[in-house]
């Protein structure tokens, strides 16, 4: 029984994570329109920083050179930072530009910061990696019992970042994103800066992806460059797709639906020589959910909708 | 009457193609100003070199007075040049509320600083914004399709929501790109009244226009374009005298 419970609660907490991404998608692509596959590289840039800032001296074969032993919480926040200001470095020249330029440099990002991790071993100690990662209030909860901690964890902040963009997108910063995204050169017309707006969504969406990998980091106990592979922002994106653009509902609920398919089939793998039939499986039963959501639903299962319009200001009667 | 926009020589080459070349007119304060010329005389690309949308290769522009050459396009705008688009460039998964909500200048909820801290300064400013909405909504005959998406509107209804979009932020100067195109001739007259109507109240406006009938009846004063070279400037009357826009238009007679 416990262990059924301890597979729940991992799997809740990976769906956590994965909800983060989806929502920094949604921002960036439901909202904005902003074709941004490098969802992956900012979930790397940001566990690595969470690694490299909790970390503390190198031991036996490791390589790295730079370590500053700080607490989780310095960590976390550092993840948020550095992975936003990576963004802004790539935003600044490829914001300009429309469209799909935006997708091939993200995408380019997400590949070479993935062979940065496996090649410069003094920052990010290699293919070894870091295990061992600093874990919150880990002390306070031995053994097995800390996933249920953790899962509870993530999905509270799962929820502050649902809120949050919640928040945003039905403001009028949310309503200008969704005027770009529609059609760009009006939106110029009537006045708005198009390029900040696409900036501070762009840098909004990279620190949650910062955050999702250092909380990435804790799920799995490790950082490696194998486990930030592009299947990650494909997985992302899908999920969006699945659950409908330009509504945060739509990014929770394809990510749940997505994973609960995916988990369910490992579920199912009962002994031992069924594995790698399942995980063979596993890649043709997501893109039947992805054909068969889009058949059914081609605007996902959670259409984008408008909120209602604001009440007007009672008129005051002339005395 | 004084000028409201100067275009001063203004030329734009695409490399060895002169799209305009050395084009001087006003647009006076107050006017029905029109723009009009054969396809591919330059008309489109002089509204953009005006509002920003591609950069002058020679000459000025001026805006009551300034010096607006060049500058961003959604700077131009805040000046207070509105302009719409050929084709139909509503934001199509937006309802028609907020198609003019968001023209509105200035939003406090557009910062993000604003949007985590002051729900209600925002709530306070969406609902004075929202009344204008509503005005505006009546006027162009869509209160009943408020809370519709744009995307359902019919090709005329997108037209009048796009020049209410424009009127949302009380611009100085409306430039309309074929504002006719789509409109069947029954809303053409309501269209025409719109416009007659606003500039009553003492809007600019500068048209391009194809459909000559409705462009005539509207207009006070008349630019005409061809070959990327301003032909003709005058009254309706003068301009469809005109030798040169006569032959621009039906040919050279044999």
């Amino acid at each position: 029984m416990t262990n059924i419970l301890l597979f729940l609660a991992s799997v809740l907490a990976l769906m956590g994570i994965y909800a983060l991404l989806t929502l920094a998608v949604n921002l960036h692509y439901g909202y904005a329109g902003l074709l941004s596959f490098g969802i992956v590289g900012f979930a790397a840039v940001g566990a690595y920083t969470y690694a490299i800032v909790t970390r503390g001296a190198p031991v036996g074969e490791d390589v790295y050179l730079f370590y500053f032993n700080q607490p989780w919480w310095v960590g976390f926040l550092a993840a948020g930072l550095v992975t936003t200001l990576f963004a802004f470095i790539i935003g600044l020249p490829t914001l300009r530009v429309e469209g799909d330029y935006l997708l091939i440099v993200t995408f380019a990002f997400a590949e070479v910061i993935q062979d940065l991790l496996s090649n410069e071993g003094w920052l990010t100690n290699g293919t070894r990696g870091f295990i061992n990662i600093q874990m919150p209030f880990r002390e306070l909860m031995p053994g097995r019992n800390y996933t249920f901690f953790l899962a509870f964890l993530i999905i509270v902040i799962v929820a502050i970042v649902y809120l949050f963009s919640q928040r945003l997108g039905t403001s009028p910063f949310g309503r200008t994103l969704r005027a770009i995204r529609d059609n760009e050169p009006a939106t110029l017309a009537v006045g708005k800066s198009v390029y900040s707006f696409k900036m501070r969504t762009f840098l909004l969406g990279a620190a949650i992806c910062g955050f999702a990998g250092a909380m990435y980091t804790w799920y799995m106990t490790l950082a490696m460059p194998s486990i930030f592979g592009m299947s990650v922002s494909f997985t992302a994106w899908i999920a969006l797709i699945v659950g409908g653009q330009g509504n945060n509902k739509g990014a929770i609920v394809g990510t749940v639906v997505l994973l609960g398919v995916q988990q369910a089939i490992k579920f199912i793998s009962l002994t031992p020589n069924m594995a790698p039939i399942i995980s063979s499986i596993q890649l043709i039963l997501e893109g039947l959910v992805l054909i068969v959501i889009l058949r059914f639903w081609p605007r996902g299962l959670i259409p984008e909708n408008s909120p209602k319009p604001p009440k007007p200001a009672v008129v005051k009667e002339a005395v | 009457m004084s000028a409201l926009l100067q275009v001063e020589g203004v030329s734009k080459y695409f490399g060895g193609l002169k799209a305009i070349d050395d084009c001087t007119l006003t647009v006076e304060q107050g006017s029905i100003t029109a723009l009009i010329g054969p396809n591919g005389s330059g008309k489109t690309t002089l509204f953009n070199v005006v509002t920003g949308f591609q950069k002058t290769t020679k000459g000025r522009v001026l805006f009551e007075g300034n010096d607006i050459t060049n500058l961003p396009a959604q700077r131009i705008a805040n000046l207070g040049i509105a302009r719409t688009f050929q084709v139909s460039s509503l934001f199509p998964k937006l309802t028609v509320w907020e198609n003019l909500m968001v023209a509105y200048p200035h939003q406090k909820g557009e910062s993000l600083w604003a949007v985590f801290s002051g729900k209600g300064q925002i709530r306070d400013q969406e609902s004075t914004q929202i009344e204008k909405a509503q005005r505006i909504a009546e006027r162009i005959g869509l209160a009943q399709k408020f809370e519709e998406m744009a995307a359902n509107l019919s090709a005329p209804e997108a037209r009048v929501l796009e020049i209410g979009r424009q009127l949302m932020f009380s611009p100085r100067l409306i430039m309309l790109d074929e504002p006719s195109s789509g409109v069947n001739p029954a809303m053409l007259d309501i269209l025409a009244n719109m416009i007659i109507e606003l500039n009553k109240e003492g809007m600019t406006f500068f048209i391009i226009g194809h459909n000559l009938s409705f462009i005539m009846k509207l207009s006070h004063y008349m630019h005409v374009l061809h070959y990327s070279k301003l032909i003709a400037s005058g009254t309706p009357q003068d301009v469809a005298r005109d030798e040169r826009v006569i032959e621009a238009y039906m040919g050279v007679r044999q």
